[in-house]
């Protein structure tokens, strides 16, 4: 599917704006081009299912996210068209979500291969994932204090444990 | 007493097959695995955060080079390019050549060093020393060409800091030439001998859908039969107009079983590959400037004043590698990063493939995805329905597949 079909597609579904971004490479300045959409909440979870139109396997890569001060901003880059010659093309969904309201739908029922993702950004960013049913502790040890997220910039951001981590373990030797 | 015929085993933090720490939860009947969770919490280094709070963005280039020891060309790679696409930056065409044929030495490097520890799993030592002394010729090119065998330092933003010379160049033609020389030797070893053939047939299997719905990548995907290689894909470097296509299994023997062979052949097969796309990279190499900045109180300067957001993407030696860099006007640190190794998503296919296998495989399947992660040195068996503890070293575990090797070695 050709770059301008799937911003139209989004376009004419959902309520966002969409940005295409390129980059020549070589001597032949063959082009990559990615597609930035931003979207409402509400509209996330149709947007992927309309990228499922596209890709019967949705490739998901992963989350990331971004702390924009009074909203956390989650990109989660997909990848359609893999398996045709310089034709991937990498569509990332953006979600702003207001701190005072961290939730999201998981689309760990769409895509299982997205559980680390989701489980990371659950305990470093403090989202909650609804539907998501594993929201153990993956990257972070499993005695890490509650309501401490290192990936943002606020006052949650475990500020006392900089530099200092070894004196914040439960169970040290007393004696050290 | 417990009723509950099944024991769970928890293998790692420091893992029998591994060379770095991550840590399997298996249920077992018997000798079979029936539940596996995985943990991996060992060692998060909080390199996302140093860049986003401590370092400037060319700091931050060699922070990504440790993210991995291995792939230390792919992880700056994906990060100068993505920090290149938010700046937007343009790079010279040679320093897209250099990129690739610096990207193709690392993958060589990374396979062969898979392949030797695969056949160390299986208890075949003589096979993994004779891979290894094979290794060393690349790692030599590597040190002649980049002044390093590990941490290669040759990416910066907007191109590469050093050139290839027709010195230099000749010293790789040297190597590509060696591997072309020897390459049926360690393809005859590898994909004919009965005892690798017998512990690696069968095992380990990941089917095209699960590898699909678990956003498996690289040679594990490619194995189960998933054409998806980012160099064929998505144009970056010189791959867009050299000839590349993405190796599966069927191309050798015409078939796809998913399984840890099929690893072995898909992984043996870039090996070729990669020794084809550098003899085409050296013979088109296009002159001219390396890169596109060299003064770097400018370039610092001109990434204070950026303002976007760009996507690397890089085929690693073990799949498609991530990196999002968001620059923010007036900062230098990154306002944003996330990396994403290829690990990060085959680590949820050993599900599939360990599940139903027995214990002594597990140390071939788990390298068999070639995992990212460092050394192993003991398993802690918790028998559940008795309320014991032992410990399994490494030794016992690496014993026992070598015992089961031999058996079937007998039995054949």
């Amino acid at each position: 599917m050709k770059v301008e079909d799937i911003v139209n597609g989004l376009k004419s579904r959902f309520e966002c704006d969409v940005k295409v971004q390129s980059r020549a490479c070589g001597t032949k300045k063959i082009e990559k081009r990615d597609i930035y959409a931003r979207l409402r909440r509400e509209d996330f979870r149709k947007a992927v299912e309309y990228l499922f139109e596209i890709q019967e396997y949705l490739h998901f890569s992963v989350i990331s996210a971004t702390d924009l001060g009074n909203d956390m901003e989650l990109l989660y880059h997909f990848t359609v068209d893999y398996g045709k010659r310089n034709e991937e093309k990498v569509v990332t969904l953006c979600v702003s979500l207001p701190k005072d309201d961290l939730k999201i739908e998981s689309i760990t029922d769409l895509i299982p291969g997205a559980l680390i993702s989701e489980r990371e950004i659950h305990e470093m960013v403090g989202v909650e994932f609804i539907g998501l049913k594993d929201t153990r502790h993956f990257f972070l040890p499993e005695d890490w204090p509650e309501g401490k997220y290192p990936w943002r910039r606020d006052e949650t951001f475990p500020e006392d444990m900089l530099n200092k981590l070894y004196e914040t373990w439960k169970g040290g030797d007393e004696n050290e | 007493m417990n009723d509950d015929p099944t024991f769970i085993i928890p293998v790692g933090p420091v893992h029998p097959a591994l060379k770095e720490p991550i840590q399997l939860v298996l249920t077992v009947d018997g000798e079979r695995i029936v539940g596996v969770d995985v943990k991996c919490s060992q060692v998060h280094r909080g390199i996302e955060w140093l860049g986003m709070n401590r370092n400037n963005p060319i700091q931050s280039i060699y922070l990504s080079e440790r993210v991995c020891g291995i792939c230390n060309v792919c992880h700056p790679y994906c990060m100068v390019m993505a920090v290149e696409e938010a700046a937007g930056i343009e790079v010279p065409e040679r320093a897209d050549y250099i990129r690739t044929i610096v990207a193709e030495l690392e993958r060589i490097h990374s396979h062969l060093l898979w392949a030797g520890v695969a056949a160390h799993e299986i208890g075949f030592d003589t096979v993994f020393h004779y891979t290894w002394a094979l290794r060393e010729e690349i790692m030599d090119t590597i040190e002649y060409v980049t002044g390093n065998r590990v941490t290669k330092a040759i990416m910066m933003i907007g191109g590469v800091r050093r050139d290839i010379t027709t010195e230099r160049a000749e010293r790789i033609k040297k190597a590509t030439a060696y591997y072309l020389e020897n390459f049926q030797k360690i393809a005859d070893i590898f994909l004919h001998d009965k005892s690798i053939k017998m512990r690696t047939r069968n095992v380990g299997i990941l089917t095209k859908e699960d590898a699909l719905k678990l956003c498996a990548v690289g040679p594990v995907a490619r194995a189960s039969g998933v054409p998806k290689d980012v160099r064929q894909d998505a144009p970056y470097g010189a791959y867009a107009e050299l000839d590349m296509k993405a190796i599966t299994p069927d191309m050798y023997n015409g078939e796809i079983v998913g399984d840890v062979y099929d690893r072995i052949i898909v992984r043996l097969l870039e090996v070729k590959q990669s020794v084809e796309l550098i003899n085409a990279a050296l013979d088109n190499m296009p002159s001219g400037e390396i890169v596109a900045e060299k003064n770097l109180v400018k370039l610092l300067a001109m990434l204070k004043r950026a303002d976007g957001e760009g996507i690397g993407r890089v085929e690693a030696p073990r799949g498609e590698d991530i990196h999002y860099v968001r620059l923010e006007k007036g900062k230098e640190p990154f306002m944003s990063w996330k990396i994403r190794a290829p690990t990060y998503n085959n680590v949820l296919p050993w599900i599939p493939m360990l599940l139903g296998g027995e214990i002594a495989d597990v140390p071939i399947v788990a390298a068999s995805t070639d995992p990212c992660m460092s050394c192993l040195n003991r398993v802690t068996v918790v028998d559940e329905s008795r309320n014991r503890e032992f410990a399994l070293t490494k030794e016992m575990m690496h014993e026992m597949s070598i015992r089961k090797t031999r058996r079937l070695m007998r039995n054949d």
